[in-house]
């Protein structure tokens, strides 16, 4: 583990359903360190895949565009932006995969901080809040 | 059950998908997207158009990290410069490289959604790193809204913005429609040190609650 960095522990993990009740999201890692935040999850079922592959190696739309975005704040009231993400499908195809940042990283004193994720996937969508300590 | 009057590719489900897959569903998914179909269909832009480009690079052996981030800064603040935000960003923005999704949320963020190709993953590989090196609001450059990601090349990379900074300055700005944005991703692979690719969009801030 770098040095400075802070690792939530178990009692940071927290599911709940998005996306209309279709899937549950499993928050399984909250990472920090000077630079970022970083939020790993589980998303099951799978989301739908986005893309799939032409055989000239293009792209050609299979499912709805997905949107995954965040936004913090600390019990400090500092505030947190959005620092991007990654997700994809297990290779069982059982669930997806992901993680996402915030930045910058946390002051030493704060506490706890507060995200509001914000998931949208074709026509449906949700917002939720959720507290993790630090 | 299916929408069809909506189309199918508006369904978060695996059974949507999993339709779509098995060819129920018009031949260009771009069309299917209902009332948002237009604007996605309009907004698909040409590769070569200076607002939507992006190559596979070659890394010179040896070269650090800092170098080839200055190298390709170089040439993304030059593409900026010269580059108009005629389009909206909004839609599917396709391209060789990469296809990027854009919307914009009721309350204002926009976001984005990023798909290497497999012409792309071929040259890349199983793993890759993607960063921001810069990205410009109204020419200004700002800090970029996108840390190092390292994941599968399969995965999709999003990100979303807001609020932002410019570049050594404190203050935080909002992000207003038709603002000019300009994202510069980076590429590169976690296998081979000389294997990257970039991908460059300037597009404008379209109105809230825009996809």
């Amino acid at each position: 583990m770098a040095k400075g960095k802070r690792k939530g522990a178990g009692g940071t993990a927290q599911s709940f359903t998005v996306l209309n009740g279709r899937h549950e999201l499993a928050v399984r890692r909250l990472t920090a360190t000077a630079e970022r935040v970083e939020l790993a999850y589980r998303i099951t079922p799978a989301l739908p895949e986005r893309w799939r592959d032409n055989p000239d190696g293009s792209l050609d739309a299979a499912g709805p565009p997905v949107f995954f975005s965040v936004e913090g704040v600390d019990d400090l009231g500092r505030e947190y932006l959005d620092g991007g993400g990654a997700f994809g499908t297990d290779p069982e195809g059982g669930f997806t995969e992901g993680s996402l940042s915030l930045e910058p990283g946390p002051a030493p004193e704060a506490r706890s901080l507060t995200l509001t994720l914000m998931l949208t996937c074709g026509d449906e969508q949700s917002t939720h809040q959720l507290t993790m300590p630090l | 059950m299916l929408d069809t009057k909506r189309g199918t590719l508006l369904l978060c489900s695996a059974v949507g998908a999993s339709l779509v897959l098995a060819g129920m569903t018009p031949a260009s998914a771009d069309s299917a997207h209902g009332a948002g179909s237009a604007a996605r269909a309009d907004s698909a832009v040409s590769a070569e158009s200076g607002d939507n480009v992006g190559e596979l690079i070659s890394i010179p052996a040896g070269e650090s990290t800092a170098a080839t981030y200055a190298r390709v800064t170089r040439r993304a603040a030059e593409i900026n410069a010269r580059t108009t935000a005629d389009k909206k960003c909004t839609g599917v923005w396709k391209h060789s490289v990469a296809n990027v999704d854009w919307d914009r949320t009721p309350a204002g963020t926009v976001r984005w959604s990023f798909k290497l190709t497999a012409t792309a993953r071929a040259n890349l590989g199983a793993a890759v790193t993607v960063t921001m090196p810069n990205a410009w609001v109204n020419n200004h450059a700002i800090n970029p809204p996108y840390g190092p990601h390292s994941k599968a090349s399969t995965y999709d990379f999003h990100g979303s913005m807001n609020k932002y900074n410019r570049k050594g300055s404190s203050t935080k700005y909002t992000i207003k429609t038709k603002n000019k944005i300009t994202f510069y991703w980076l590429i590169k692979s976690n296998s081979n040190p000389r294997a990257g690719a970039t991908r460059y969009i300037t597009c404008a801030v379209p109105p809230k609650g825009t996809s």
